[in-house]
Protein backbone atom coordinates (compact mmCIF):
# COMPACT_ATOMS: atom_id res chain seq x y z
CA UNK A 1 0.00 0.00 0.00
CA UNK A 2 1.65 3.31 -1.08
CA UNK A 3 1.91 6.05 1.58
CA UNK A 4 -0.76 8.80 1.62
CA UNK A 5 1.15 11.92 0.59
CA UNK A 6 -0.82 13.29 -2.38
CA UNK A 7 -1.01 16.73 -0.72
CA UNK A 8 2.71 17.27 -1.32
CA UNK A 9 2.27 16.35 -4.99
CA UNK A 10 -0.64 18.77 -5.43
CA UNK A 11 1.31 21.57 -3.71
CA UNK A 12 4.32 21.03 -5.97
CA UNK A 13 2.27 21.01 -9.18
CA UNK A 14 0.37 24.15 -8.15
CA UNK A 15 3.64 25.96 -7.36
CA UNK A 16 5.15 24.97 -10.72
CA UNK A 17 2.06 26.28 -12.56
CA UNK A 18 2.12 29.55 -10.60
CA UNK A 19 5.83 30.16 -11.27
CA UNK A 20 5.65 29.25 -14.98
CA UNK A 21 2.48 31.22 -15.77
CA UNK A 22 3.59 34.11 -13.52
CA UNK A 23 6.94 34.38 -15.29
CA UNK A 24 5.30 34.22 -18.75
CA UNK A 25 2.86 37.01 -17.78
CA UNK A 26 5.71 39.06 -16.27
CA UNK A 27 7.68 38.84 -19.54
CA UNK A 28 4.69 39.90 -21.63
CA UNK A 29 3.83 42.79 -19.32
CA UNK A 30 7.44 44.01 -19.34
CA UNK A 31 7.54 43.86 -23.15
CA UNK A 32 4.27 45.79 -23.29
CA UNK A 33 5.58 48.37 -20.82
CA UNK A 34 8.79 49.00 -22.76
CA UNK A 35 6.75 49.29 -25.96
CA UNK A 36 4.45 51.82 -24.28
CA UNK A 37 7.47 53.97 -23.43
CA UNK A 38 8.85 53.73 -26.98
CA UNK A 39 8.75 57.03 -28.85
CA UNK A 40 7.82 55.79 -32.36
CA UNK A 41 5.10 53.14 -32.68
CA UNK A 42 5.55 49.97 -34.75
CA UNK A 43 2.75 48.14 -36.56
CA UNK A 44 4.33 44.71 -35.91
CA UNK A 45 4.15 44.84 -32.10
CA UNK A 46 3.23 41.44 -30.60
CA UNK A 47 1.71 42.88 -27.40
CA UNK A 48 0.54 46.32 -28.54
CA UNK A 49 0.29 48.91 -25.83
CA UNK A 50 -3.18 50.40 -25.39
CA UNK A 51 -3.51 53.67 -27.24
CA UNK A 52 -3.97 56.78 -25.14
CA UNK A 53 -7.60 57.80 -24.56
CA UNK A 54 -8.70 61.11 -26.15
CA UNK A 55 -8.65 64.02 -23.71
CA UNK A 56 -11.91 64.48 -21.77
CA UNK A 57 -13.97 67.59 -22.68
CA UNK A 58 -13.64 70.50 -20.29
CA UNK A 59 -16.51 70.81 -17.77
CA UNK A 60 -19.07 73.43 -18.59
CA UNK A 61 -18.69 76.68 -16.66
CA UNK A 62 -21.52 76.68 -14.01
CA UNK A 63 -21.47 80.48 -13.57
CA UNK A 64 -24.49 82.37 -15.04
CA UNK A 65 -23.68 84.27 -18.18
CA UNK B 1 15.86 45.76 -40.00
CA UNK B 2 16.02 48.03 -36.96
CA UNK B 3 16.72 46.82 -33.42
CA UNK B 4 13.09 47.38 -32.47
CA UNK B 5 11.68 45.54 -35.46
CA UNK B 6 13.96 42.61 -34.65
CA UNK B 7 12.82 42.74 -31.01
CA UNK B 8 9.16 42.75 -32.09
CA UNK B 9 9.67 39.80 -34.42
CA UNK B 10 11.50 37.70 -31.82
CA UNK B 11 8.84 38.57 -29.22
CA UNK B 12 6.12 37.39 -31.59
CA UNK B 13 7.87 34.05 -32.26
CA UNK B 14 8.69 33.71 -28.54
CA UNK B 15 5.03 34.22 -27.61
CA UNK B 16 3.95 31.45 -30.00
CA UNK B 17 6.65 29.04 -28.73
CA UNK B 18 5.78 29.83 -25.09
CA UNK B 19 2.05 29.32 -25.74
CA UNK B 20 2.80 25.95 -27.37
CA UNK B 21 4.98 24.96 -24.41
CA UNK B 22 2.27 25.97 -21.92
CA UNK B 23 -0.18 23.73 -23.79
CA UNK B 24 2.44 20.98 -23.64
CA UNK B 25 2.75 21.54 -19.90
CA UNK B 26 -1.00 20.92 -19.55
CA UNK B 27 -0.40 17.64 -21.41
CA UNK B 28 2.44 16.75 -19.02
CA UNK B 29 0.17 17.44 -16.02
CA UNK B 30 -2.57 15.18 -17.42
CA UNK B 31 -0.16 12.40 -18.32
CA UNK B 32 1.77 12.55 -15.03
CA UNK B 33 -1.22 12.88 -12.71
CA UNK B 34 -3.76 10.63 -14.49
CA UNK B 35 -1.99 8.10 -16.71
CA UNK B 36 1.35 7.45 -14.99
CA UNK B 37 1.24 4.77 -12.26
CA UNK B 38 1.84 5.63 -8.61
CA UNK B 39 5.19 4.40 -7.34
CA UNK B 40 4.67 1.72 -4.66
CA UNK B 41 7.29 2.79 -2.10
CA UNK B 42 7.04 6.61 -2.31
CA UNK B 43 3.36 7.06 -3.15
CA UNK B 44 1.91 10.04 -5.03
CA UNK B 45 4.73 12.35 -3.89
CA UNK B 46 7.04 10.54 -6.32
CA UNK B 47 5.15 12.27 -9.16
CA UNK B 48 6.91 15.51 -8.17
CA UNK B 49 9.80 13.87 -10.02
CA UNK B 50 8.12 14.74 -13.39
CA UNK B 51 8.42 18.47 -12.74
CA UNK B 52 11.47 18.55 -10.46
CA UNK B 53 13.91 16.76 -12.80
CA UNK B 54 12.87 18.65 -15.99
CA UNK B 55 13.13 22.00 -14.16
CA UNK B 56 16.61 21.01 -12.96
CA UNK B 57 17.50 20.08 -16.55
CA UNK B 58 16.20 23.41 -17.92
CA UNK B 59 17.93 25.36 -15.14
CA UNK B 60 21.34 23.76 -15.65
CA UNK B 61 21.00 24.02 -19.46
CA UNK B 62 20.20 27.73 -19.08
CA UNK B 63 23.25 28.32 -16.90
CA UNK B 64 25.53 26.37 -19.28
CA UNK B 65 24.21 28.47 -22.19
CA UNK B 66 24.83 31.63 -20.14
CA UNK B 67 28.41 30.51 -19.43
CA UNK B 68 29.15 29.67 -23.07
CA UNK B 69 27.63 32.95 -24.30
CA UNK B 70 29.67 34.79 -21.66
CA UNK B 71 32.88 33.31 -23.08
CA UNK B 72 31.71 34.30 -26.57
CA UNK B 73 30.91 37.83 -25.39
CA UNK B 74 34.36 38.36 -23.87
CA UNK B 75 35.83 37.22 -27.18
CA UNK B 76 33.60 39.06 -29.68
CA UNK B 77 32.33 41.99 -27.53
CA UNK B 78 28.93 41.88 -29.25
CA UNK B 79 26.18 43.36 -27.05
CA UNK B 80 23.54 41.07 -28.51
CA UNK B 81 25.49 38.09 -27.09
CA UNK B 82 25.50 39.78 -23.68
CA UNK B 83 21.73 40.28 -23.94
CA UNK B 84 21.23 36.62 -24.86
CA UNK B 85 23.40 35.49 -21.92
CA UNK B 86 21.39 37.69 -19.54
CA UNK B 87 18.13 36.34 -20.98
CA UNK B 88 19.24 32.75 -20.42
CA UNK B 89 20.41 33.58 -16.87
CA UNK B 90 17.07 35.10 -15.86
CA UNK B 91 15.11 32.19 -17.34
CA UNK B 92 17.48 29.76 -15.60
CA UNK B 93 16.74 31.52 -12.33
CA UNK B 94 12.99 30.95 -12.85
CA UNK B 95 13.61 27.22 -13.39
CA UNK B 96 16.01 27.14 -10.42
CA UNK B 97 13.18 28.54 -8.27
CA UNK B 98 10.97 25.65 -9.40
CA UNK B 99 13.74 23.15 -8.71
CA UNK B 100 14.48 24.55 -5.25
CA UNK B 101 10.82 24.62 -4.20
CA UNK B 102 9.70 21.25 -5.59
CA UNK B 103 12.80 19.50 -4.21
CA UNK B 104 12.05 20.19 -0.52
CA UNK B 105 8.32 19.46 -1.07
CA UNK B 106 9.36 16.04 -2.38
CA UNK B 107 12.02 15.60 0.29
CA UNK B 108 9.73 16.16 3.28
CA UNK B 109 7.54 13.03 2.87
CA UNK B 110 10.40 10.85 1.57
CA UNK B 111 13.46 11.93 3.62
CA UNK B 112 11.52 13.27 6.59
CA UNK B 113 13.09 16.74 6.24
CA UNK B 114 12.56 19.76 4.01
CA UNK B 115 16.25 20.49 3.62
CA UNK B 116 19.66 19.06 4.44
CA UNK B 117 23.00 20.78 4.00
CA UNK B 118 24.58 18.09 1.85
CA UNK B 119 26.79 18.71 -1.17
CA UNK B 120 24.11 18.50 -3.91
CA UNK B 121 21.55 20.75 -2.24
CA UNK B 122 24.06 23.26 -0.92
CA UNK B 123 25.94 23.63 -4.23
CA UNK B 124 22.61 24.05 -6.09
CA UNK B 125 21.55 26.77 -3.64
CA UNK B 126 24.95 28.41 -4.13
CA UNK B 127 24.43 28.39 -7.92
CA UNK B 128 20.98 29.96 -7.45
CA UNK B 129 22.43 32.73 -5.25
CA UNK B 130 25.26 33.28 -7.73
CA UNK B 131 22.70 34.05 -10.45
CA UNK B 132 20.65 36.24 -8.10
CA UNK B 133 23.90 38.21 -7.74
CA UNK B 134 24.30 38.18 -11.54
CA UNK B 135 20.86 39.74 -12.04
CA UNK B 136 21.36 42.29 -9.22
CA UNK B 137 24.77 43.27 -10.64
CA UNK B 138 23.27 43.85 -14.09
CA UNK B 139 20.62 46.07 -12.55
CA UNK B 140 23.19 48.18 -10.69
CA UNK B 141 25.76 48.75 -13.46
CA UNK B 142 24.74 51.36 -16.01
CA UNK B 143 27.67 51.24 -18.42
CA UNK B 144 26.85 48.45 -20.95
CA UNK B 145 30.51 47.51 -21.48
CA UNK B 146 31.28 47.15 -17.77
CA UNK B 147 27.95 45.41 -17.17
CA UNK B 148 28.62 42.88 -19.93
CA UNK B 149 32.21 42.20 -18.81
CA UNK B 150 31.44 41.79 -15.10
CA UNK B 151 28.38 39.62 -15.62
CA UNK B 152 30.27 37.49 -18.18
CA UNK B 153 32.87 36.69 -15.50
CA UNK B 154 30.12 35.51 -13.12
CA UNK B 155 28.51 33.51 -15.92
CA UNK B 156 31.81 31.72 -16.63
CA UNK B 157 32.37 31.00 -12.93
CA UNK B 158 28.92 29.42 -12.75
CA UNK B 159 29.67 27.34 -15.84
CA UNK B 160 32.38 25.49 -13.91
CA UNK B 161 29.95 24.83 -11.05
CA UNK B 162 27.41 22.94 -13.23
CA UNK B 163 29.45 19.73 -13.83
CA UNK B 164 30.51 19.79 -10.19
CA UNK B 165 26.83 19.82 -9.13
CA UNK B 166 26.13 16.86 -11.42
CA UNK B 167 29.01 14.89 -9.87
CA UNK B 168 28.29 15.72 -6.21
CA UNK B 169 26.14 12.60 -5.80
CA UNK B 170 29.16 10.47 -6.76
CA UNK B 171 31.82 12.49 -4.90
CA UNK B 172 30.04 12.98 -1.55
CA UNK B 173 27.69 11.12 0.76
CA UNK B 174 24.28 12.64 0.10
CA UNK B 175 20.56 11.98 0.59
CA UNK B 176 19.91 13.07 -3.00
CA UNK B 177 19.47 10.12 -5.41
CA UNK B 178 21.99 9.51 -8.22
CA UNK B 179 21.01 10.31 -11.84
CA UNK B 180 18.72 7.73 -13.45
CA UNK B 181 19.10 8.89 -17.06
CA UNK B 182 22.31 10.92 -17.42
CA UNK B 183 24.57 8.04 -16.42
CA UNK B 184 26.77 5.54 -18.31
CA UNK B 185 24.31 2.59 -17.98
CA UNK B 186 20.70 2.34 -19.23
CA UNK B 187 17.95 4.48 -17.58
CA UNK B 188 16.67 2.70 -14.46
CA UNK B 189 12.99 3.59 -14.78
CA UNK B 190 9.89 1.66 -15.98
CA UNK B 191 8.69 2.51 -19.52
CA UNK B 192 5.57 4.50 -18.51
CA UNK B 193 7.48 6.67 -16.07
CA UNK B 194 10.38 7.16 -18.49
CA UNK B 195 7.99 8.29 -21.28
CA UNK B 196 6.34 10.84 -18.95
CA UNK B 197 9.72 12.11 -17.81
CA UNK B 198 11.03 12.48 -21.38
CA UNK B 199 7.83 14.27 -22.44
CA UNK B 200 8.22 16.66 -19.55
CA UNK B 201 11.91 17.25 -20.32
CA UNK B 202 10.94 18.06 -23.92
CA UNK B 203 8.21 20.48 -22.83
CA UNK B 204 10.48 22.24 -20.34
CA UNK B 205 13.14 22.58 -23.06
CA UNK B 206 10.61 24.25 -25.41
CA UNK B 207 9.44 26.41 -22.50
CA UNK B 208 13.04 27.47 -21.93
CA UNK B 209 13.40 28.42 -25.61
CA UNK B 210 10.15 30.43 -25.58
CA UNK B 211 11.08 32.26 -22.38
CA UNK B 212 14.59 33.04 -23.65
CA UNK B 213 13.17 34.45 -26.89
CA UNK B 214 10.75 36.68 -24.98
CA UNK B 215 13.43 37.83 -22.53
CA UNK B 216 15.93 38.46 -25.35
CA UNK B 217 13.30 40.46 -27.25
CA UNK B 218 12.71 42.51 -24.10
CA UNK B 219 16.45 43.27 -23.95
CA UNK B 220 16.49 44.34 -27.61
CA UNK B 221 13.44 46.59 -27.14
CA UNK B 222 15.07 48.23 -24.10
CA UNK B 223 18.25 48.83 -26.15
CA UNK B 224 16.14 50.33 -28.96
CA UNK B 225 14.42 52.59 -26.44
CA UNK B 226 17.78 53.79 -25.06
CA UNK B 227 19.01 54.46 -28.59
CA UNK B 228 15.88 56.48 -29.36
CA UNK B 229 16.34 58.53 -26.19
CA UNK B 230 20.00 59.14 -27.04
CA UNK B 231 19.04 60.26 -30.56
CA UNK B 232 16.27 62.53 -29.25
CA UNK B 233 18.54 64.33 -26.73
Amino acid sequence: MPPENAGFMVAAYVIVAVIVVGYAVSLMLRIRAVRRRTLTPSSSAPFPAPTAAPPAPLPRDPRPR
Amino acid sequence: MTLRERGDRIARVGAVVTAAALLGLVGVYVRALVYTPVEAAQGAAQKIFYVHVPSAWACLMAFVVTGLLSILYLWLKDRRIDLAAAASAEVGLAFATIMLTTGPIWGKPIWGTWWTWDARLTSTLFLFLLFVGYIVLRGVLTDPGVRGRFSAVIGIMALFLVPFIHLTVYLFRTLHPAPIILKPSRPSLPGDMLATLLLSVGVFTVLYLGFVMLRYALGLLREAREEELADAS
